[in-house]
């Protein structure tokens, strides 16, 4: 079956078998930032953003994104560098193997968008669905309010538009 | 690996071709909500998925007796953000939704799939407590109580809506679980609803479940607080009941005699906030 959609602002189409997940889907369109953990919803380390919101790609079919907005990790940065949230996780020493920070880094995204200013609870609570096997989640954490409070600094939000009208 | 089995994926965009291609695929075509929980769990024999997404189904209004019907491709993200469902029922769906889950999770699963999957939920005893009911389209719409609905074997139907009843003057309930961790099942967990006039309780719903049950009411629970004010004594009374009654199983992550225990602990507390909540002006 045909799917089109928008994958970090390009419109995408693909050509996929009908029970193809969007995790296989995106991963085989070269976004391998969606990682492929537990395949059961229960690791988060392929969280992508479906129309702004965090989603483990694992547990949706392909044909559910058709004419939808999917943004991965590989959308993040820009030519001009890492996004704010990626330098701030790995400045705070966030990232050790890394499998699970691309997931940490989308449900982060809609955790921001949702709470610009968000307390630890808060933060603890938007990563809950996010395994990571290496840190003990303090520096990702510490990474997280870090990069919310420069995001408030610069005036930006999380895709990098001035903040403010929504 | 894709799910090889699949054959055919329709789009179809209302719920009557919907329905007409699941009866007509006689088991061979299921339907798709969020996909949650059917991505893992597609029985062997499915070929073809019928995408709910394009039916129209996912809103919230209120019904004509000031009620609220949730479409049933709502996202439990959906309702958590509907600030006339969080607070349904004192805030006790609210208090749920909350924990259902992780946020990832949340974004996806669907209120109708979850009604239908009827397994490890924590959403199925406030529902219950909370008399809610299920529209269902079988080639004609028809309402049934959720009870009666999780009872019955269903035929091929599409659940298009999830009802809550206008809320109740008086009335206050409480959603409490029991995890190992924030994002894991609950080991048990419990809802209790209850309604108060002139100082007496008219009416009470203690439902309590556990990881592998959907949740039932503790009808000697019930009992125990209908008819009297809801005191401390009460719910003393209605915590045992519900200790003594609950007959829940016992399994690697809790014992029996733990969750029995649990069970009665669950339902002070709801009864616990339930008095809070009436205290502080019901519904
Ligand atoms: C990682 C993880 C954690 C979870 N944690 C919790 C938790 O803490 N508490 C809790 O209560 N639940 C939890 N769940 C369960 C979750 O709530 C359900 O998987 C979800 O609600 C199912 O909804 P869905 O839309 O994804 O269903 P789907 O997977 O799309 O469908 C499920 C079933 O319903 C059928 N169906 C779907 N929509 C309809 C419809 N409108 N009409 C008729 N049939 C339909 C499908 O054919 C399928 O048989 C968890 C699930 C996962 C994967």
């Amino acid at each position: 079956m045909r799917v089109s959609f928008t994958l970090n602002g390009t419109v995408t189409q693909a050509e996929v078998p009908p029970g193809t997940t969007l995790m296989e889907l995106l991963r085989g369109l070269g976004a391998v930032s969606v990682k492929d953990g537990c395949a059961r919803g229960d690791c988060g380390s392929c969280a992508v953003l479906l129309d702004g919101r965090a989603v483990t790609a694992c547990l949706l079919f392909a044909g559910q994104v058709e004419g939808r907005q999917v943004r991965t990790a590989e959308g993040l940065a820009d030519e001009v560098g890492l996004h704010p949230l990626q330098q701030a996780v790995l400045d705070a020493g966030g990232v050790q193997c890394g499998f699970c920070t691309p997931g940490i880094l989308m449900a982060a995204v809609d955790l921001l968008d949702r709470i610009p200013d968000p307390t630890e609870a808060q933060i603890r609570e938007g990563l809950a669905g996010n395994l990571c096997r290496c840190t003990g989640y303090v520096k990702i954490v510490d990474g997280i309010r870090d990069a919310a409070a420069m995001l408030a600094a610069t005036g930006r939000t999380t895709d990098g538009e001035e903040a403010g009208d929504g | 690996m894709p799910l090889t089995q699949i054959e055919q994926y329709h789009r179809p965009t209302d719920v009557d071709a919907a329905w007409h291609l699941v009866r007509d695929g006689g088991g061979a075509a299921v339907l798709l909500g969020g996909g949650t929980d059917l991505v893992v769990r597609c029985p062997p024999a499915v070929t073809a998925l019928v995408d709910l997404s394009e039916v129209g189904l996912r809103y919230v209004e209120h019904s004509d007796d000031g009620g609220l019907r949730l479409g049933a491709m709502s996202t439990f993200t959906d309702l958590l953000e509907h600030p006339e469902v969080a607070a349904y029922g004192t805030g006790a769906v609210g208090e749920m939704l909350a924990q259902v889950g992780s946020v990832l999770h949340r974004n996806s699963a669907t209120i109708g799939g979850h009604v239908v999957r009827s397994r490890l939920s924590d959403v199925l005893p406030v529902l219950l407590a909370l008399d809610a009911t299920v529209a269902v389209y079988t080639g004609e719409h028809a309402e049934l109580p959720l009870a009666n609905y999780l009872e019955g074997e269903q035929g091929p139907h599409v659940v298009t809506e999830v009802r809550l009843p206008p809320p109740i003057p008086g009335a206050a309930a409480a959603f409490v679980r029991f995890t190992r961790t924030t994002f894991d099942h609950s080991i048990v967990n419990g809802c209790c609803r209850v309604d108060v006039a002139e100082g007496a309780v008219v009416a009470a719903r203690v439902v309590v479940g556990e990881s592998s049950t959907v949740g039932r009411r503790l009808s000697a629970a019930e009992d125990a607080l209908v008819g009297a004010p809801l005191t401390s004594e009460a719910v003393a009374a209605a915590a045992d009941a519900a200790r003594r009654t609950a007959d829940l199983h016992g399994d690697w992550i809790a014992s029996a005699a733990y969750r029995q225990h649990l069970a009665g602990v669950t339902v002070e507390r709801c009864l616990t906030t339930v008095i809070d909540r009436l205290q502080g002006g019901g519904a």
